[in-house]
């Protein structure tokens, strides 16, 4: 969110996620679709004062590849080849492969441009006192407590309408909501959804409330190489036992909405399925299929979480569907270091987890959370293999963007729904407020924390 | 000047034997860090954790070496004053914990103000007027005091003078109206043990002869309260207020969640959470260093105190 401000990349997404020029004036493809040559913007400036031009897109990229970096998303690249500066301001980037999601992975922040000088100069500490190019200058950061920016004036887009922001750190949502309410706060990004009833509700706020779908999906993933659930009719079975509109309604207030599919809407791909049943009878027929008729035979299962009030309701729902359909449940709540190490090695049959993406494309989800490629922390924490669906998340990883894509993804999405490693439970929703005299505060589905804040103003 | 020869040898003795005492602490965090299941590079990574960027980081940051190597290049770095960068943020470790130690210091010093003034008016005054409405009643909210959940204190306060008398902010660290919710809230516990202290010592030491005594001769009884008695009983709240600031000035992690309060305890939980090893470390050794002071500090005090008490 802070970091947003003060940095641009090539690209950005709108407010319906299509892709938008920044840095880069605009681009062209190569057929082959291994090279994408950007043109820049003449005249944009780091905070420092100095014009960014390609050979700083070069640095910075090269820099997040540099192992010496430790660049946590170092994987974003490794689809590339080879990049370079054919001129002062043309960027030029070759891949190993086409692919298909390129420019839509473009906004996310290991892409962004940084002034080579500033961080020779700081080192290690870059990170406490960033330099970029975007909208807002960083002017201090008192850790745990505040950031405080201010406009930059020679912003290639134009200076932004407010001069300051102050984003404060505040822990707890009760607390921010309290905040809020009380006018200190202009706007919140994280309602809670206890929270969600009252304020709808209130007339001073329910015009003011902004929830828009985010693009990810709450889930239980079965461990799909542990028996039983190596049986497809048993998971099957699980996802029909499971009342998901009691979830959403009871625990999550309807801030959330309830999952048909694994792709959230507004992910390009996204197709309307149909509500999956709560049929605890027919989840019985799977299980007597199964050959454990009413849960007869079957072991207790584990269903691990990592801590927290809002997991364990959902779980505690989840073990009580169940077990009306004859499946015992035990839950594991553990800490989330310890959570993510067993989810990885496949150490817990059934786990709990959400996957917002990194980048709004299907890849995102088909190829990241169900190829066996990517078994264990790779994404694939169900070890969900089917060679088909391996077969089309690959193939629709080099396509073109349109609609062939998109029907394989579809149908990589069918297959999956219908071999169940997972039983999606929400799909996230934004949910943010604003004072009344907040203007043109909007964000996308990449959530409220993306929200770029140069056009915001304030009617006061 | 024969006191005050043993008491400086005995200071040095104190702070020589901190030394094995810090070293015992570095290895035993330094092992249970280990030991703990969870990897603080794939935690970096967020859920997705490619193996091939962990291998790559975890190579980079030398969390492959084996482990006597990698105990002795820490040991090795602490000596010459380096605790390493945090894995999280990448900031020094010791600037990290420096710059939450001026909001950990004010917070604890002034529950400690608000504690020592309640706790013992509150006590003294319960034993002077011993099973009397004010006794009975004090002893009443003493124990509410000790038991009442911290979060569930602070969110009250809050919401009655922070969010509808609107007197105090809210939550956040600034000025001197911002440490006062957040001073009575930690304040609050350690005012209820010491009232409850103050007021047995009280009554244990009104009861004895030298207390009649001076009453015997005359002196008001202000003076025999204050002075003569108060001496006597000072030792106990002392201890109690010695302990008390030690755990406060190690952070108080409920407090400063509630209140956004930017201290130590946030710091060392979340470096726990995250499997921030030179962090965890870092704060650990910080606040075993605090601990030894303040104990080093009350054992002092004694001799002040009471005379009797020497150390050889």
């Amino acid at each position: 969110m802070v970091a947003r401000q003060i940095f641009d990349g090539l690209v950005d997404y709108d407010e319906n996620l299509k892709i938008v020029p920044v840095i880069a004036k605009n681009w062209s493809i190569s057929k082959d679709g291994k090279v994408y040559t950007f043109n820049l913007r003449q005249g944009v400036k780091f905070h420092n004062g100095r014009e960014v031009t390609a050979e700083d897109f070069v640095y910075s990229w090269k820099r997040v590849m540099d192992p010496a970096t430790k660049s946590k998303r170092a994987n974003f690249m490794e689809d590339i080849a080879k990049v370079e500066a054919p001129s002062k301001y043309v960027f030029r980037v070759t891949l190993k492969e086409p692919r298909g999601y390129f420019l839509q992975m473009l906004p996310y922040s290991c892409f962004w441009v940084v002034p080579k000088e500033e961080v020779e100069k700081l080192g290690p500490d870059f990170g406490s006192k960033p330099v970029g190019s975007g909208p807002f200058k960083f002017v201090s950061w008192t850790h745990d407590d505040k950031v405080i920016l201010e406009a930059n004036k020679d912003y290639f887009a134009g200076r932004p309408y407010v001069d300051r922001l102050e984003i404060r750190i505040i822990p707890d949502e009760t607390v921010a909501i309290m905040e809020f309410e009380k006018g200190n706060l202009d706007w919140y990004e994280n309602v809670p959804p206890s929270e969600l009833d009252r304020l709808k509700n209130d007339p001073k706020w329910k015009d003011n409330i902004i929830m828009k779908p985010e693009l990810g999906t709450y889930y239980i993933g079965m461990n799909c190489q542990k028996p039983p659930l190596n049986n497809k009719l048993v998971r099957q079975a699980i996802n029909y036992a499971i009342n998901r509109e009691q979830i959403v309604k009871v625990i999550m207030r309807d801030s959330v909405m309830i999952a048909t599919g694994i792709l959230p809407p507004g992910i390009p791909g996204y197709s309307k399925r149909p509500p999956i049943p709560y049929d605890p009878e027919k989840a019985k027929r799977l299980l007597k299929q199964a050959g454990y008729p009413n849960g007869k035979g079957l072991p207790t299962l584990e269903l691990a979480f990592n801590k927290s009030a809002t997991h364990q309701r959902i779980c505690e729902a989840i073990q009580s569907d169940l077990k009306k359909i004859g499946i015992n449940v035990e839950l594991v709540q553990m800490d989330w270091a310890q959570y993510l190490e067993k989810v990885d090695r496949g150490e817990t049959q059934l786990f709990r987890l959400g996957w917002i993406a990194d980048y709004p494309d299907a890849d995102n989800f088909l190829w990241v959370l169900f190829n066996s490629k990517n078994w264990g922390p790779g994404g694939n924490g169900a070890y969900y293999k089917n060679p088909t669906v391996d077969e089309l998340t690959d193939k629709a990883k080099t396509m073109p963007p349109g609609a062939t894509r998109n029907s394989l993804y579809k149908r990589a999405e069918a297959i999956i729904m219908d071999d169940a490693p997972w039983a999606p439970i929400y799909f996230y929703v934004s949910r943010a407020i604003k004072q009344p005299y907040v203007m043109d505060f909007d964000f996308s589905g990449m959530g409220p924390f993306t929200a770029k804040l140069e056009k915001v103003w304030l009617d006061k | 000047m024969e006191i005050e020869g043993e008491m400086t040898n005995y200071i040095i003795r104190r702070l020589l034997l901190t030394i094995p005492t810090l070293i015992g602490i570095i290895t035993i965090t330094f092992l249970l860090m280990y030991v703990v299941p969870g990897d603080p590079i794939r935690i970096l990574m967020g859920q997705r954790g490619d193996p091939e960027t962990i291998a790559m980081i975890r190579k980079q940051m030398g969390l492959d070496d084996p482990l006597p190597v990698q105990y002795f290049r820490f040991l090795g770095n602490v000596l010459r004053g380096d605790f390493g960068r945090s894995y999280a943020t990448n900031r020094p470790v010791l600037s990290e914990i420096l710059t939450r130690f001026p909001a950990t210091l004010k917070l604890a010093l002034a529950s400690m103000l608000v504690a020592s003034i309640i706790g013992l008016s509150a006590g003294i005054i319960s034993a002077t007027r011993q099973y009397y409405l004010f006794d009975y009643s004090s002893m009443v909210i003493a124990l509410m005091g000790v038991s009442a959940p911290v979060f569930w204190v602070g969110l009250l306060l809050m919401w009655i003078f922070g969010y509808t008398l609107g007197w105090l902010p809210i939550s956040g660290y600034g000025n001197i109206s911002c440490l006062i919710l957040p001073a009575v809230t930690l304040g609050i516990r350690p005012a209820a043990y010491i009232a409850r202290m103050t007021r047995s010592s009280f009554l244990e030491v009104l009861r004895q002869d030298y207390i009649r005594t001076a009453r015997a001769k005359g002196l008001p009884e202000r003076r025999v309260i204050y002075i003569h008695a108060m001496r006597n009983t000072l030792i106990t709240v002392v201890t109690i207020l010695g302990m008390e600031l030690a755990s406060l000035l190690s952070g108080a992690v409920l407090t400063e969640t509630i209140f956004a309060w930017p201290g130590i305890g946030r710091l060392s939980v979340d470096a726990i959470i995250k499997r921030d090893h030179p962090m965890v470390q870092g704060t650990v050794l910080f606040t075993a260093i605090i601990f030894i002071f303040a104990n080093l500090i009350v054992d002092i005090s004694y001799a002040f105190l009471d005379p009797r008490i020497r150390y050889e």
